[in-house]
């Protein structure tokens, strides 16, 4: 348990040091934002008659959380690889303390972000009907969401042979989910044959979730949806994350290190 | 199941036998490291020294034989194991964008010292092993050295029972290296037994009780540096010709003494000799046959002689 | 060893890692289609709700969108390259002082001509004509590639000064989403909010994006051609003015 701890806190602190990790998760979001509802704010409200900012916020949000996964699950190959994962099995550590600990680090890393990006989204007009138990219980769901996308990205991390077989697929598959989610526009504007996927994605499950916190209302099915995907998530990715992570933790040497131009897609 | 641990060796390994795959990288060695000894191992690349080192800090498990380290049984009881270990391998593997304090901390914190306690040892040890002006950098700022030295910190950060150093001074320049033996020395003394595993002889000379030589995953010699030599037995003459660039009138001179070498980079030809031949006899002979040479003289075999001695390849192979 | 044969080695070698780099590939290739088609089902319907015929409306948007991407390689090879110590030891060899810089130019605009084939392949299989003819259509192509070229001029200057290849990546993935956004690539320029307008009328991409349009539509060409033709040059030019200065510098 100390152990989580100090291992979650060890991946904090590489978060706060690191540019492109901050980026990808805070700043990259933050600036789409405000890019998509100048974009298509007029266009979107025109058509559904609803207000834009209170479709996308949760929606970039949900983003962010599943970005900022993507980062983990890079740094736990680097941790695979340079034989800092070696260093700690050899140690009175428990086993899986470097994966609770990263979890663990991404569940808060996804509370903070979503601060900010609420705190930006109320800039731009996004409410809370709900008020301060509804800020509470949106951050809270958005760091549990981001715990399920963690163990995503970490058992694609523990198991690919690079960095780049880890950052491209992960970022093809969340930008193909988000584009097919309501994030951006409502279900009316997909055509038919894209709806089912676009009700059954767990992009769209987690944004209509911390959007009916924000909104107020009929909460529990949206939000229950969520926490089914969130749990699905969790006991199918967490149980692979851990076989691979025990398979790779057996070097206390790094192999060559692979360029970023090859990581990039 | 375990045997009274202040009676029993710090390391005991019988018939170890591991593969990977078709590659049998350690084939029935044997091994006892006692209390409070430093043994060093010594061996060429692919002899079998870091895997021995990886099953004994239950790294990965053993294909045969019984490895028991601070009496426990590594396949049984790992746990217990890494309770009383600490392992520092080549490659220091410590977190790059932590300070150098953040790392000692949290290994510390790792090892069930408490958050203050961490502080502490970390500060007393960057102090010990002259890191305090680095401390406050992140770890990828630091030398070759200095990464090494935060590696060996770290692994004492709670002084363990056992140490295993796998090729600690690899790549090192020659005062850190002695800064380190230093450390190593006094570790020693203050009760761990260390497991050492490297290719420089002067290294295992300098810091072991006693050197075992392996070679493709087993052991081939045993003793003190000394003793080594001495098995191998004889000495080396070298003989510096006056025009470095033609050896063969030396080469010839020399040729019934033994088996001639001629050094590519320095030009300088050597012959092993058995113990007795009489080095003024050799300058005599060579004076004889008008041979002129600038320098002669003397030595022990080196390690890569003592290796081609005791095992047919050279350290390099 | 003339600088002609040295920069074909060069390009080649590029070309090689890159056909290498499966996810280069992918890039170039699976991206494209990937965004045609997510587009086309997100906002199909929203836009033939205002009257625009989406399936015509948008490759020519997705054909700078992969231009963007297909330069955006050149910042972090170009960076990778420097910072490996393959720039400097291409210095000391008997080739052009450019030839480097060139090579990295032919590799990327190589890739944006696939990338551009397989735009215009899918679209058409979405519905996507060019009314006007054979001759603005060949405009059309040539059109997007010199536009490929000057990105890839942007692109290589923050190769030249980037720090490492973690920065460069940062330095070119950032902003080019939001300046492809606030143009009129995907949505028309008065849909934006009145504050934003003149920003996006003013954008290149906007000019650009209107004239492919215009070149495939059939629209009048007169109006926008000349415009985006004047920023692609001029960008070209500052970026290859820019660069020059660079390279005495840094090499």
């Amino acid at each position: 348990m100390i152990a989580t701890l100090a291992l979650a806190g060890r991946s904090l602190r590489r978060f706060r040091r690191s540019p492109a990790q901050i980026v990808a998760s805070i700043i990259f979001p933050g600036l789409l934002l405000v890019v998509l509802l100048a974009c298509f704010g007029e266009l979107v409200e025109e058509f559904t008659g609803a207000d834009y900012v209170s479709r996308i916020v949760p929606g970039i949000v949900a983003m962010s959380l599943a970005y900022g996964a993507v980062a983990s699950g890079v740094s736990m190959l680097e941790d695979l690889r340079d034989g800092f994962a070696g260093r700690l099995k050899v140690m009175p550590v428990a086993t899986g303390a470097l994966l609770a600990g990263r979890v663990t680090a991404d569940a808060v890393r996804g509370a903070l972000s979503t601060t900010v990006l609420t705190v930006l989204g109320f800039a731009v007009g996004f409410r809370f009907e709900t008020g301060v138990t509804g800020v509470i219980a949106f951050v809270l769901l958005a760091a549990l969401a981001t715990t399920g996308f963690s163990w995503l990205a970490l058992s694609v991390g523990t198991r690919a042979p690079g960095i780049e077989a880890v950052a491209a697929p992960l970022n093809a598959l969340f930008l193909v989910c988000l584009f097919l989610s309501e994030g951006f526009v409502p279900i009316e504007g997909y055509p038919g044959w894209a709806q089912p996927i676009v009700r059954a994605n767990p992009f769209t499950c987690i944004r209509n979730a911390l959007a009916a916190i924000a909104e107020g209302g009929s909460t529990r099915q949206p939000v229950l949806y969520a926490l089914a995907w969130i749990a699905g998530l969790t006991l199918v990715f967490a149980p692979l994350a851990i076989t691979g992570f025990r398979a790779r933790s057996r070097t206390t040497g790094p192999g060559p290190a692979p360029t970023v131009a090859e990581a990039r897609v | 199941m375990s045997t009274n641990p202040v009676v029993s060796p710090a390391i005991e390994i019988r018939g170890l036998v591991k593969r990977f795959g078709a590659t049998v990288a350690v084939d029935g060695l044997d091994l006892v490291v006692g209390r409070d000894e430093i043994v060093a191992v010594l061996g060429p690349n692919g002899a079998g020294k870091t895997t021995t080192i990886d099953v004994c800090s239950t790294l990965i498990p053993a294909g045969g034989g019984t490895v028991r380290v601070a009496g426990y049984d590594v396949s049984r009881e790992p746990a217990a194991v890494r309770q009383r270990i600490s392992v520092t391998g080549q490659f220091a593997a410590l977190d790059d964008e932590l300070t150098g304090t953040e790392n000692v901390e949290l290994f510390g914190r790792l090892l069930g010292l408490g958050r203050s306690e961490s502080r502490r040892r970390a500060s007393e040890l960057l102090e010990r092993f002259s890191l305090a002006d680095a401390a406050g950098r992140r770890v990828k700022t630091y030398s070759g050295g200095m990464r090494r030295r935060l590696d060996l910190a770290v692994s004492i950060v709670r002084p363990p029972e056992v140490l295993f150093l796998d090729e600690p001074t690899t790549g090192l320049d020659p005062r850190s290296r002695a800064e380190l033996w230093d450390i190593v020395r006094d570790l020693n003394e203050d009760g761990t037994s260390i497991l050492l595993t490297t290719q420089y002889l002067e290294e295992a000379d300098r810091l072991a009780h006693r050197i075992v030589v392996i070679d493709h995953g087993r052991v081939v010699a045993e003793g003190t540096a000394e003793a080594l030599k001495e098995r191998v037995g004889g000495s080396v003459i070298e003989v510096t010709p006056i025009d470095p660039a033609i050896p063969g009138p030396v080469c010839d001179a020399l040729a019934g003494l033994g088996q001639v070498v001629v050094e590519a980079e320095t030009g300088v030809v050597a012959v092993k000799v058995a113990d007795g031949v009489d080095v003024l006899a050799v300058a005599r002979s060579l004076d004889a046959a008008g041979v002129a040479v600038s320098e002669l003289g003397t030595r022990r075999p080196s390690l890569d002689e003592v290796f081609l001695a005791l095992t047919g390849t050279g350290v390099d192979a | 060893m003339s600088p002609l044969v040295g920069t074909t080695a060069l390009a080649a070698r590029n070309l090689t890692k890159m056909r290498r780099n499966s996810a280069s590939v992918i890039g170039a290739v699976v991206f494209p289609i990937l965004f045609l088609v997510l587009f086309n089902t997100v906002l199909n319907r929203a836009m033939t709700g205002i009257g625009i015929d989406y399936v015509q409306y948008l490759p020519p948007a997705v054909t700078v969108q992969a231009m963007f991407f297909a330069a955006m390689s050149t910042a972090f090879y170009l960076t990778d390259d420097r910072a490996s110590g393959v720039f400097a030891r291409c210095r000391t060899l008997p080739i052009g002082r450019l030839s480097p810089l060139v090579a990295r130019a032919l590799a990327d605009l190589t890739r944006a001509a696939v990338s551009l084939l397989v735009v215009l392949v899918v679209s058409m299989l979405l519905g996507f004509r060019f009314r006007a003819g054979v001759l603005p259509a060949l405009g059309y192509v040539v059109l997007a590639l010199g536009f490929a070229l000057v990105l890839i001029l942007g692109c290589g200057l923050v190769g030249l000064y980037a720090k490492n290849a973690e920065t460069a990546v940062v330095l070119v993935e950032v902003p080019y989403l939001p300046v492809l956004m606030l143009s009129s690539a995907f949505v028309p320029a008065d849909r934006f909010p009145d504050w934003l307008e003149p920003v996006v009328q003013a954008s290149p991409i906007t000019k650009v994006v209107d004239a492919l349009r215009a070149l495939s539509g059939g629209g009048p060409t007169a109006s926008v051609l000349p415009t985006a033709l004047v920023w692609c040059i001029g960008l070209a030019v500052v970026f290859l003015v820019v660069g020059a200065r660079r390279m005495k510098v840094a090499t």
